[in-house]
């Protein structure tokens, strides 16, 4: 091989790596089928992007994706005193896919169900939406589109391999309104006006951040055990 | 079991303040948009059971106040909260003002408007907060006097409108044949032998929201964004602005029925919602060839 061809085969392999480099998304989400994908699925359905009814910011949307995290958690693991673990996530298993999909298609978490062969899924419109949201994120350079995917699915890897991290900053509430509560919270919906979430939920007032994401947080209230 | 560093550490959380007060903005303290508020809450929120609250009531308090939440740089959006405490109704407002590299759009809402309307647990006290009073006889008259006021699209965005709820009862539709999930409706084939007809509801002055009531298929849409409906970017990126509800599969007269579960809505909040299409709203039939054709069909 005479230089020249070096030199013309080195350019070659110089544009090929860059145009490789190029092509890389700058966000991959795992795939649906797995725990952690699975996990940022909700994550990233559940809050709003800039642009979406409820947003505020990147840091406000971050923190409605964690606080979303801490129910389906504390539904496993912070069941309070005086409630059992079927009446607070209407399943007794310890898994947090069946805490998710518990009740079907319209159950717990609307559009995350298993199908008859017990694989968790999400319905179409909740795909779409994040296939929508990772092709924006995935044009041009990376930014808060592209940060909050890789945050969702960063808090999903984390919780499966080593559980959960940040503060639950609904932990601490013991009142609301004179009503003596649980703390945490266990249920989240979009916020929109209801006089009643139903049950012992307890809406969490936006003087204790209730309202996040564009969603509002409801605790429980206390029970003698 | 709660640690001793975990609970002090999510106390001091909770005592954060969420956004710090600010003086309110002039335009929300203006009695001509406080009483646009009212007319939006009588229109999507109040009813016989919040009259009864305020009547004999010579005057009514608003509490007005800024809202200064932790934004994202150069972001100049301005929130404010309006309570109305004799209506048991806090209403939050934002004036959008940012952009939104990632679709080359700029964000700014030419009003405040309605993010927000929360019910019970309000503050107990006006702290930080201007009062505006108004006579509640006089307020009472303008929300009667305008129950039947309604604007509705036109042009261009009843046009994107059009082509949008098609669009996405196609994709609904369609997506679910695909995953293999039952449709009560039928399949989108078997849909468009029959007229396709919508209900729009009138638009609202102070909030980037409106509902759709879809007669073939009985179903509620919904669209609301950050950003003023009037925009194209809402219609262009319309995937991120719509929710489709099933009201005879997601409607419950109480919440308590399924309690936890986040996919219902109160047979009052879709009452309201279909009057506000059926009755008040305009009727609309949708032609095939408002969407372009399918990509991978014949």
């Amino acid at each position: 091989m005479n230089r020249r061809t070096q030199i013309a085969l080195s350019i070659f392999l110089f544009s090929v790596s860059v145009r490789v480099a190029c092509a890389t998304p700058n966000v991959l989400l795992k795939p649906a089928d797995t725990k952690s994908g699975f996990i940022a699925q909700l994550l990233t359905n559940e809050v709003p992007f800039p642009g979406e009814h409820g947003w505020v910011g990147e840091e406000n949307t971050k923190s409605a994706m964690l606080q979303i995290l801490w129910v389906c958690h504390g539904r496993i693991h912070h069941v309070p005193s005086g409630y059992d673990r079927k009446e607070v996530a209407v399943t007794t298993s310890g898994d947090i896919i069946d805490v998710i999909t518990v009740g079907g298609e319209k159950g717990q978490c609307d559009g995350f169900y298993r199908d008859a062969h017990g694989h968790f899924k999400a319905v179409p419109r909740v795909q779409k939406r994040i296939d929508y949201l990772l092709k924006i994120a995935n044009e041009g350079t990376p930014g808060r589109f592209a940060r909050l995917l890789l945050h969702a699915q960063g808090l999903a890897d984390a919780y499966v391999a080593e559980g959960i991290r940040g503060a639950d900053r609904y932990a601490g509430l013991d009142q609301v309104h004179k009503v003596s509560v649980t703390g945490r919270a266990y249920s989240w919906m979009a916020d929109k006006d209801c006089y009643n979430p139903g049950g012992s939920f307890v809406k969490i007032p936006n003087a204790h951040e209730g309202s996040l994401g564009g969603n509002r947080f409801f605790t429980l209230k206390e029970r003698n055990p | 079991m709660k640690t001793s560093v975990q609970v002090v550490l999510s106390v001091c959380l909770c005592l954060l303040p969420a956004a710090a007060d600010t003086p309110p903005p002039e335009e929300i303290t203006s009695i001509e948009y406080l009483y646009e508020v009212v007319h939006h809450l009588y229109r999507w929120h109040l009813d016989e059971r919040d009259a009864e609250k305020v009547v004999g009531k010579q005057d009514i308090p608003f509490w007005v106040r800024g809202v200064r939440p932790e934004l994202d740089a150069n972001d100049q959006s301005a929130f404010g909260e309006v309570v109305i405490p004799d209506l048991d109704v806090a209403v939050s407002v934002k004036k959008a003002d940012y952009t939104i590299p990632e679709l080359g759009v700029t964000v700014r809402n030419d009003r405040f408007k309605i993010i927000n309307v929360a019910r019970g647990h309000l503050p107990a006290t006006p702290d930080g907060c201007e009062v505006v009073r108004t006579s509640y006889p006089a307020m009472r008259d303008y929300a009667h006097r305008t129950r039947s006021q309604a604007r509705f699209p036109e042009g261009e965005l009843l046009m994107r409108m059009r082509v949008s709820a098609h669009g996405q009862i196609r994709d609904y539709l369609r997506g679910r044949e695909k995953a293999g999930l039952e449709s009560r409706i039928g399949t989108y084939d078997e849909l468009l032998k029959q007229e396709q007809v919508v209900h729009m509801a009138p638009l609202s002055e102070v909030a980037n929201e409106t509902w759709m009531f879809w007669e073939t298929g009985r179903m509620l849409i919904r669209y609301a964004s950050d950003i003023d409906l009037e925009h194209p970017a809402v219609w262009a990126h319309d995937e991120l602005a719509v929710n489709i509800y099933d009201i005879d599969e997601q409607t419950v007269v109480s919440l308590d029925e399924v309690a936890g579960s986040n996919a219902y809505m109160t047979r009052d909040q879709v009452g309201r919602a279909l009057f506000n299409c059926v009755v008040l709203g305009r009727r609309v039939e949708l032609d095939p060839s408002d969407v372009p054709p399918e990509k991978d069909r014949p």
